[in-house]
């Protein structure tokens, strides 16, 4: 309105001017007619000739007004054209988008709207729309709250949004959201305008969408499995039922929280932060076989864990997901089988070390009796008048030497009494076999059996339990003594040999000449219980057997050719022992 | 010490216990013949060199035990004294009922060994002297003509002339004859001689000589 005052002034200064000049031709022209009447002047030249140069100008001044004008209404065509345009460019946008443009005059309670707004409202064409109209399409349940809103915004100000239903003349049910402003015209009268639109659609889906959430939430809860997303800083941002469990808490109540806040076990929730933060630096999907966990009761969960960074719409990592199976049952049964295997091989030891007691005992007083007599005699050599003491040192250096002998025989028993002892190291395999022998020394004697041994030297140490190795080639070894029993003594002759195996790493063999054994049964020697001997339970090879395969060897038996059977197992090589 | 002249023999195949057992002996002035098997000592064993034998149970090729039987077989006389280092009931009663002196076991004291070596030579030492005697005996017994040694275990079975000469189908007259040709050669004077030399021989107790 300031403005315009201002455009209209130089047009003001422009009449004024015109006018005030045709004033002034006419005042003059009246003048020079009476001047001429009272024959004060007989010929005007002059004046004429002044009036015609004021008339000029006044034309020039008219005739650029003129232009002027012309082209403002050409401009003013242009701009109402424009408007017109640009009218039914809204009128088309707000009839695509669904929009119905409304103004309520509150002094006169009278809603102008647009025929699309009747459409959206279901009104009809030319009625008159009042508030109370208004509100009578609104749905029964919105409609205090859609007043109430209303009016206090009326009396507030400022912007108004809301989303409410109405209901339509076939009683069809719509979704609206309206967003408005009030206006204070120039004679104080409120008015509000605004626009409203059709949400029906977008609220059928975000309903689609949190329908859909729950049933995934109810999804993911009813998984036994635990499966949870934590963000960088390792808090929960999504965690099903399973791991609220386990940290005895609910889903909500994980949220935002840390595994810290849950397990009171320092170590795990250590690992379980170095894990995730792995596969968000890496962005490497990480498979965890297997992973402790402390529930809130203090018991101890397996897990096999899988956990994948989650990218979002940009392609950035800012979330782990991760999902957990409850291996504990399966855990315990593993550890029960285990230590159930080392218990059954332990038995088996425990048998043959009672069947060798006597051999042992043997072995073990044959260089005890040497430095018992070897003693007594440098003691009586030295009560002697001129004692020897040649001879006496000599006793003394067979006395150490016969003390190692008895402790070797006494590591050895000692080695094999231990329980559980599956601790690996690198062993020289030949000496193994030559102190095993040792030990078996007299039982071999007792049952007339003569040992040859083949042993390749040089070999590379094994990574091997010592006892269980032992064990092995203590079984096998008695067995074959035990298959030659029915034989000639001159033909009791077992070989063992080491070699390096041609695919993995050494292989020992031990060879009897014995019956051999009988024909279609030579599959079922490793099967528990299975035995040909009538005082044998028939599970020492199967105990052989998984303790070579624990060892990453194999164990196989084969008939030989002149008759007897030969054992053949393998160990492989410790690898530390490879490079020296 | 007077060990008249023995000599014992050490039968073990660990070099060990056999070498400390001699240095033992040796040290209580002993002569001692060192074996690392039996069938070694089988082909050194010389009968004429009195003393006693240590003898282990367990052996490659032939055991104690089985040495022990082929000595009786051969008549060796040597007194057995078994060191074992697996002393089993079995073993132990085998070898003292065949005649074993002692039934050792590893590890072995001073004491114990010497006192065991020494009874086994005194043993032999015995052994020896009755075998003599028997020798000496068995000689004399043999001058007998076959009807005077069928009198003689009569005799010394406690039958009197009547039953003798009854059971030969003689008469008793024969018989004093017989008997007293008996004593005469045998060079006793009693009955009570006669049949002391009769154990001596080893005839006592068993059927009638002669038949």
């Amino acid at each position: 309105m300031m403005y315009g005052l201002r455009s209209t002034r130089p047009e003001l200064h422009h009449a004024l001017v015109v006018s005030g000049s045709y004033l002034f031709v006419i005042a003059s022209v009246g003048l020079i007619a009476l001047l001429i009447y009272w024959g004060a002047i007989h010929a005007a030249y002059v004046f004429v000739f002044c009036l015609l140069v004021v008339i000029a100008a006044i034309g020039f001044k008219l005739s650029v007004g003129m232009i002027r004008s012309a082209k403002l209404v050409h401009q003013l065509r242009i701009a109402e054209a424009e408007l017109r345009h640009s009218e039914q460019r809204m009128e088309q946008a707000a009839k695509a988008g669904k929009w119905g443009v409304w103004e309520w005059t509150i002094d006169t309670d009278n809603i102008w709207v647009t025929n699309q707004m009747r459409e959206l409202y279901g009104f009809a064409p030319v009625e008159q729309i009042t508030f109370e109209r208004f509100l009578s399409v609104v749905h029964d349940a919105d409609r205090d709250i859609v007043r109430a809103g209303v009016l206090q915004f009326i009396e507030k100000g400022g912007d108004f949004s809301r989303q409410y239903r109405i209901v339509l003349p076939g009683g069809q049910v719509r979704w609206i959201a309206t967003q408005g402003i009030v206006d204070i015209a120039d004679d104080s009268k409120k008015q509000i305008r605004g626009v409203s639109f059709d949400i029906s659609e977008l609220k059928r889906s975000s309903d689609l969408l949190k329908q859909e959430k729950a049933f995934l939430k109810q999804l993911i809860d009813i998984n036994p499995n635990m499966i949870f997303t934590k963000d960088r800083q390792g808090r929960f941002t999504l965690a099903n039922q399973a791991v609220a469990d386990i940290y005895g808490t609910t889903v909500d109540g994980l949220i935002g929280k840390t595994d810290a806040d849950f397990n009171a076990n320092a170590e795990e929730v250590q690992w379980f932060h170095q894990s995730d933060t792995e596969v968000l630096n890496t962005l490497k999907k990480q498979v965890i076989p297997e992973e402790r966990i402390t529930a809130a009761n203090g018991k101890v969960h397996w897990l096999e864990t899988v956990k994948l960074p989650v990218f979002d719409s940009h392609g950035i990592v800012s979330h782990v997901l991760g999902t957990a199976i409850d291996i504990t049952e399966r855990k315990e049964m593993e550890l029960d089988l285990a230590q159930q295997r080392q218990e059954q091989a332990h038995r088996s030891r425990m048998t043959t070390l009672s069947e060798l007691s006597g051999s042992l005992t043997h072995e073990l007083n044959q260089p005890l009796a040497a430095i018992l007599s070897n003693a007594q005699a440098a003691l009586r050599f030295m009560a002697q008048d001129s004692p020897d003491l040649g001879e006496v040192r000599e006793i003394l250096k067979d006395i150490v030497s016969d003390n190692k002998r008895a402790s070797e025989v006494i590591q050895g028993m000692r080695l094999l009494y231990k329980k559980g002892c599956m601790q690996f190291e690198p062993l020289d395999l030949n000496a193994l076999i030559s102190n095993t022998l040792n030990l078996l020394r007299s039982e071999m004697l007792n049952a007339g059996v003569l040992c040859k041994v083949n042993l390749t030297s040089g070999l590379p140490k094994i990574n091997a339990a010592r006892a269980q190795i032992q064990q092995v080639l203590i079984n096998l070894i008695m067995n074959g003594c035990d298959a030659m029993a029915g034989i000639a003594e001159s033909n009791r002759i077992l070989l063992i040999t080491t070699e390096m195996d041609p695919q993995q790493g050494i292989r020992i063999t031990v060879s009897d000449q014995g019956h051999g054994i009988p024909e279609g049964t030579i599959d079922q020697v490793f099967e528990p219980f299975f035995t040909t001997k009538p005082q044998g339970l028939g599970l020492g090879l199967s105990v052989c057997r998984r303790i070579i395969i624990a060892h990453g060897g194999h164990l196989w038996v084969s008939g030989n050719a002149k008759g007897g059977t030969t054992f053949f197992f393998t160990v492989p090589v410790y690898e530390g022992s490879k490079n020296e | 010490m007077n060990n008249y002249g023995a000599r014992v023999a050490i039968v073990d195949d660990d070099s060990s216990v056999r070498k400390a057992i001699a240095r033992l002996l040796r040290s209580a002035e002993l002569d001692i013949q060192l074996c690392a098997s039996a069938q070694e000592y089988l082909e050194q064993y010389d009968p004429n060199v009195p003393g006693c034998l240590i003898l282990d149970v367990n052996m490659p090729g032939i055991g104690g035990l089985e040495l022990q039987d082929l000595l009786t077989e051969r008549s060796v006389i040597a007194p057995i004294i078994f060191l074992s280092g697996q002393a089993t009931v079995h073993d132990s009663v085998q070898a003292l009922k065949h005649g074993a002196v002692e039934f050792l076991t590893k590890p072995v004291d001073e004491d114990e060994l010497l006192k065991a070596v020494f009874s086994a030579i005194e043993q032999d030492k015995q052994n020896r002297s009755i075998r003599a005697e028997q020798d000496r005996i068995k000689k004399t017994v043999d001058m007998l003509t076959p009807r005077e040694k069928q009198v003689f275990s009569y005799v010394v079975a406690g039958k009197l002339n009547k039953q003798i000469a009854s059971e030969l189908g003689t008469v008793e007259k024969t018989i004093k004859v017989h008997r007293a040709r008996v004593m005469e050669k045998l060079q006793v004077k009693s009955l009570a001689e006669l049949v002391l030399l009769a154990v001596k021989a080893g005839v006592a107790g068993h059927a009638p000589l002669g038949q």
